[in-house]
């Protein structure tokens, strides 16, 4: 192991564990964001696979984030609050919308992909106004049920804001590494090659727009998965969680955070959100002064966070290894082997 | 490196490619005019012709880049015409472009790890890490192309030689059949051109070449045959000699 990577891996192992003690020493107040933080964490990850790997901006992704916290809620309320009931039945319900949105979505690109993931999104949001029998319309989803997991004789209740926040790490800290797995496996390099030279990537035999529909579904379903938490630690679900301007605040998450990396956009949520508790306690004018942060980080630092990052501590995403040539007759006999 | 699958092995011991009548028309201007040729088995073909003669737009054809506006290409015995360009890739048609189009983020090794994947059809296989087969097979490439010391550096940090030499690799990658070379030794110095003809020349003489070039050293030290192309009409096809003394050829290249 270089030096470097156990640095990382020093690092990832101190930030785990002051993650899981946290709730030992900090304030409510701070367990409350924090639990925030990670559940908008998995949302602007997994926007990221779209817009930072992938290359496809979608201005829609709240519409996935709201369906799974509106299917969670409804569900909890009239099923059971068992997570393990109801989760997997409102990432199916997820999965299927975002399967439909994607196969229309992905047949287009650039500005009017942008355009066709918004207008699905509004279609969603509209739904979420009027269908008043399932959502509660305009005065929203109320007064759910605390989560719970039954299973078997096993029965874990999160009745304080300490069991919640380990609930959503849980969640995080399984999303993240689902995430890490795909976008470092050959899938990963796919997608990344869709946002590099897609027609390249179509002439050497790949189906891309297969690639393109399995990543929108993924990240549908992640945002999903964000939803779900959201349902349960807010306990209410408001058409505002659908709306097109929570899909463009997930946006400024990535880019502030730095897309193309999964850690990224958990601190660009982590900041906003940090920031919006703190500059709102002060001035009613919160949204101008980020406004003015977003615009600084898009002229400033187009990297995001994770850029400044990266520069400060001269981490580079390529390895420049000195390899040691081959001999002449190691090449030949390689060629002779083709 | 020939597939090893048996539908991969069969011989098409008369033409592996055939263009019938083929037409393609941009609005009012017609780029292709009814081309028809023949490519056999394992022949070096070349094609020429003055610039806006069409051989891109042909190219572009058989690589299933455009559609045509009339007329057939056969592949390999199977009626291509329609077929999307990853399903023509995935046949063992490869090619190369004219600028350089590589994936410039990337690594010179995962440039070549996309093009030997197996799985391109986004299915549980596209989430394995290449397989041993898979392993030799980048390796391979990269050494018949002698780029294996650059392995681990991004593309966008080679020079213009050696990416042109990755966008061989990558075409030899997908185990072809049959390479598309756009104007392979384009801007190239003339000693990157050599390198380029020492590689092309030593490629395996079970993949098929068709190669559209201006250096005509490159074309008579290469092509088995060589088809003329002007106006978006084949004007002459024959071996390099022949077509060299061609009254016509002679014609169009002089402009008399």
């Amino acid at each position: 192991m270089s030096s470097r990577r156990l640095l990382s891996f020093t690092l990832a192992l101190a930030i785990l564990i002051l993650l899981i003690a946290l709730p030992a020493f900090a304030s409510t107040f701070i367990v409350k964001t924090l639990t925030e933080v990670l559940i908008f964490g998995i949302l602007a990850m997994s926007l990221d696979l779209l817009l930072g790997y992938t290359g496809l901006v979608s201005f829609g992704h709240a519409a996935f984030f709201g369906m799974g916290a509106y299917a969670t809620g409804y569900l909890a309320k009239n099923l059971s609050p068992n997570i393990v009931v109801v989760m997997p039945l409102a990432l199916l319900i997820v999965a299927a919308a975002a399967l439909v949105i994607g196969f229309f979505s992905i047949r287009v690109s650039g500005v009017y992909f942008l355009m066709l993931t918004l207008a699905f999104g509004q279609m969603i949001y509209a739904l979420a106004e009027r269908w008043t029998d399932v959502t509660g319309g305009s005065n929203g989803l109320s007064s759910l049920p605390r989560p719970l997991i039954e299973l078997g004789s096993a029965r874990i209740e999160f009745d304080d804001v300490n069991a919640r926040y380990f609930l959503v790490l849980a969640f995080f800290l399984l999303s993240y590494a689902a995430l890490w797995w795909m976008v470092h496996a050959q899938f990963g390099r796919v997608l990344i090659g869709i946002r590099e030279n897609e027609p390249r990537l179509r002439a050497i035999g790949y189906n891309t727009s297969r690639f393109k529909l399995l990543a929108f579904v993924i990240a549908g379903v992640f945002a999903g998965v964000a939803g779900a938490l959201y349902a349960g630690f807010n306990r209410f679900v408001s058409t505002s969680d659908v709306y097109w301007t929570q899909s463009g605040q997930v946006l400024i998450m990535v880019v502030i955070g730095g897309a193309g990396t999964l850690l990224g956009p958990v601190l660009g949520a982590g900041m906003i959100l940090i920031l919006q508790n703190i500059i709102s306690s002060a001035t009613e004018r919160w949204q101008t002064i980020m406004g003015l942060l977003f615009i600084g980080f898009v002229f400033a630092a187009r990297n995001g966070v994770m850029g400044l990052l990266k520069q400060i501590f001269q981490i580079s995403n390529f390895k420049f290894q000195i390899v040691k040539p081959k001999s002449e007759s190691e090449v030949s006999n390689l060629k002779s082997k083709i | 490196m020939p597939r090893a699958d048996s539908a991969r092995g069969e011989k098409f011991p008369v033409d592996i490619l055939r263009l019938e009548n083929l037409h393609k028309h941009f609005g009012g201007i017609a780029a292709l005019n009814g081309v028809s040729l023949a490519v056999d088995d394992g022949e070096r073909r070349a094609l020429i012709g003055p610039n806006g003669a069409g051989k891109t737009t042909l190219f572009n054809l058989i690589s299933g880049e455009l559609p045509p506006t009339t007329g057939r290409i056969i592949y390999r015995a199977q009626n291509i015409t329609r077929l999307p360009s990853h399903r023509r890739a995935a046949l063992g048609m490869a090619r190369t472009f004219q600028r350089n189009n590589l994936f410039l983020g990337l690594s010179v090794w995962e440039n070549v790890r996309l093009a030997a994947h197996p799985d391109k059809g986004a299915g549980v296989r596209a989430f394995a890490a290449p397989n041993g087969r898979a392993r030799d097979l980048i390796e391979h490439s990269l050494a018949r192309v002698g780029l294996h010391e650059q392995r681990d550096m991004p593309a966008r940090n080679l020079s213009y030689g050696e990416q042109r030499q990755l966008e061989l690799a990558i075409a030899l990658a997908t185990q072809p059949n049959m390479i598309l070379l756009d104007e392979p030794a384009a801007g190239m110095s003339p000693a990157e051109t050599q390198r380029l003809m020492g590689i092309v020349r030593e490629m395996p003489r079970d993949i098929t070449l068709l190669i559209i070039e201006h250096d005509m050293d490159l074309i008579f030290a290469l092509a088995d045959r060589i088809t003329v192309l002007h106006y978006g009409e084949v004007i002459a096809d024959g071996e390099p000699y022949a077509v060299k003394n061609d009254a016509r050829v002679k014609e169009a290249y002089l402009g008399t």
